[in-house]
């Protein structure tokens, strides 16, 4: 059989057995929208390749997302044209050889994964395959879809994530769906990940599905999970996403999301730590990742090579600049704030890794190989913010003036019912 | 994570200049930026800050017209996706040759790195699944390898330019 087909294969049986314990967990009730039920079944996959305890336990915690989540009156848009469509996209524009650099690492673990020795070789001090301690969520995703064939993998796994935000989006903000995705189809760098294996596309994507779930009046915590612990499985700075988006959210709603909040961070949490005392227990120190003392006389020149990013024309054409514009306008509009104030910690967030980590991570910093990639895991968050100030200042009555509670009210009625 | 210290591209004109048409500096640089990272340019900052400025301005006319904005903005980096042509033939026969090389050596190859950067990803890719053993095959990468051919010499297979 055609490996593009093994490859459909494999995402159809992904969504149906998705759906199917969602709805076992929920009751019935369609808590996730298609793409959202794939995801689910690789989260499953992810913690599995990385312990079969792990995979217990987030199950378990997915029961008890599950039986508040089965309350919940809003059902998921069901996506499965647009998925089929966003795939189509995808496979077209895909690259059909990779060539990028992390493209072939990440395919190389992808490899690994499928013969069953990625979670050893994270751990082997002697093996020079790959780079040791790294997270090994995004190539267990690739193995799981594509099989033998990879790459394939990686087209459908993004185009899970693209779909994972699709729906986010159409839940939360039906009216902002075609600006963003104009605004991302305008930032030429977004193109490019979009066509190549790279991981910060689909994790910019899940942060700000992630986002837009935690924002919502009823928050569903089964998606908030499967979402926050991807990201925590991706790579390390994904927890600095789940932790910005959560502890941001708890402080700004108090309560409101209280529940999906505490299970999205936790499920993100013990997969974070269980991958982490793995690694303890293999005597492999993630010293690149490592946090310490803050290099302050480095700020200045980490700042200022984030300004030659943000101002990259070819890469990022208006949309940082429009960012800015948006953040700025949020000093005046109460609707801007949140958005803005989640995207500028989130930044700030993603640079304190850069100011306070090795000194390696400020050398690629500097040789220009780390910036973009983080705007880049931002731009989803990006574009939301810009799709939402373009709402507001197109419709002069929006409410500027409302309290935040009201706009959180009139957010929810704009949900997809 | 990337190159380990490539070598930073010089701005040229940021309207006009196609870039990283090197088939090296597009697989060390090409997710980094469009036309690999930026580097400090007055021209950028301007076009910026009038990109912030129009954004605003915008908004207080006609912010329905922004994304028309964006369009306008992200012609330069669609004319360089557009018309940037990278031949991949010579890393894809590098992959296909060490493939081919450790499938012989019972996957048993060690890599010798001698100057050609933008190969080790690719090299590491296509011997992988290794075997730990006492005396590897080698493959050598020299510099302008990924241009090139792989000639094997016994338990060598040596990657240079032709």
């Amino acid at each position: 059989m055609r490996p593009e087909l093994i490859a459909l294969l494999r995402l159809v049986a992904c969504c149906v057995v998705g759906t199917g314990l969602s709805r076992l967990v929920c009751r019935g009730r369609a808590v996730l929208s298609l793409p959202e039920s794939g995801l689910l079944s690789l989260t499953l996959c992810v913690t599995f390749a990385i312990s079969p305890w792990l995979c217990a336990a987030w199950a378990a915690m997915a029961v008890i997302a599950g039986i508040g989540d089965a309350k919940d009156r809003n059902a998921s848009p069901q996506l499965a044209l647009s998925l089929l469509a966003m795939i189509a996209v995808l496979w077209v524009i895909h690259e059909a050889e990779p060539l990028l650099w992390d493209e072939h690492i990440w395919l190389l673990k992808a490899k690994l994964a499928n013969l069953g020795t990625l979670r050893a070789a994270s751990f082997d001090h002697r093996s020079d395959a790959i780079p040791i301690g790294y997270p090994i969520g995004i190539p267990v995703m690739y193995a799981r879809l594509g099989g033998d064939a990879v790459a394939l993998g990686a087209v459908l796994v993004r185009a899970l994530c693209l779909g994972a935000f699709a729906a986010s989006v159409l839940r939360a903000r039906p009216e902002s769906l075609w600006r963003v995705a104009l605004v991302l189809v305008a930032t030429p760098l977004i193109l490019m990940h979009a066509r190549a294996a790279y991981v910060d596309l689909p994790m910019g994507l899940l942060s700000a599905a992630l986002y837009l779930e935690l924002s919502a009046q009823r928050p569903v915590a089964l998606r908030a999970m499967v979402l926050a612990t991807l990201l925590a499985t991706f790579k390390d700075e994904g927890v600095a996403h789940v932790l910005v988006i959560g502890v941001y959210t708890e402080l700004v709603q108090p309560r409101l999301a209280r529940r999906a909040v505490a299970l999205a961070l936790t499920s993100a949490g013990v997969a974070f730590v269980y991958w982490r005392v793995l690694l303890y227990l293999h005597n492999v120190i993630p010293s690149e990742h490592a946090l310490g003392r803050p290099a302050w006389a480095h700020v200045g020149s980490i700042f200022a090579e984030l300004f030659w990013h943000l101002s990259d024309l070819r890469s990022f054409g208006l949309l940082f600049a429009a960012t800015v514009a948006s953040v700025f306008a949020a000093i005046w509009v109460r609707a801007l704030r949140r958005d803005a104030g989640t995207w500028l910690v989130l930044l700030f967030a993603l640079l304190w890794g850069v100011i306070a980590g090795p000194d390696r991570v400020r050398e690629f910093a500097a040789s220009g190989t780390l910036l973009g990639r983080l705007l880049v895991q931002l731009a989803p968050l990006a574009a939301l913010l810009v799709a939402s100030a373009m709402q507001h200042f197109s419709a002069p009555a929006a409410p500027e003036t409302l309290p935040l509670s009201m706009g959180i009210a009139i957010e929810g009625e704009a949900a997809v019912d | 994570m990337g190159p380990r210290d490539g070598p930073r591209r010089a701005l040229g004109d940021p309207l006009t200049e196609i870039c990283l048409s090197d088939l090296s500096a597009y697989v060390s640089h090409g997710a980094n930026g469009t036309c690999g990272p930026p580097s400090a340019s007055l021209a950028a900052a301007v076009i910026f800050v009038i990109g912030l400025v129009g954004t605003a301005a915008l908004w207080r006319v006609r912010a329905r017209s922004t994304i028309a904005l964006c369009v306008v903005f992200a012609l330069p980096g669609w004319y360089v996706l557009a018309v940037r042509r990278i031949d991949g033939e010579p890393a894809v026969r590098m992959r296909v040759e060490v493939e081919q090389f450790a499938a012989a050596h019972q996957r048993c190859v060690a890599l010798e790195p001698l100057g050609c950067e933008a190969c080790d990803p690719i090299v590491r890719r296509a011997r992988t699944p290794s075997v730990t053993c006492d005396h590897p095959a080698v493959v050598e990468l020299h510099e302008g390898a990924l241009g090139g051919h792989c000639v094997a010499h016994g338990d060598r297979l040596v990657c240079g330019p032709n």
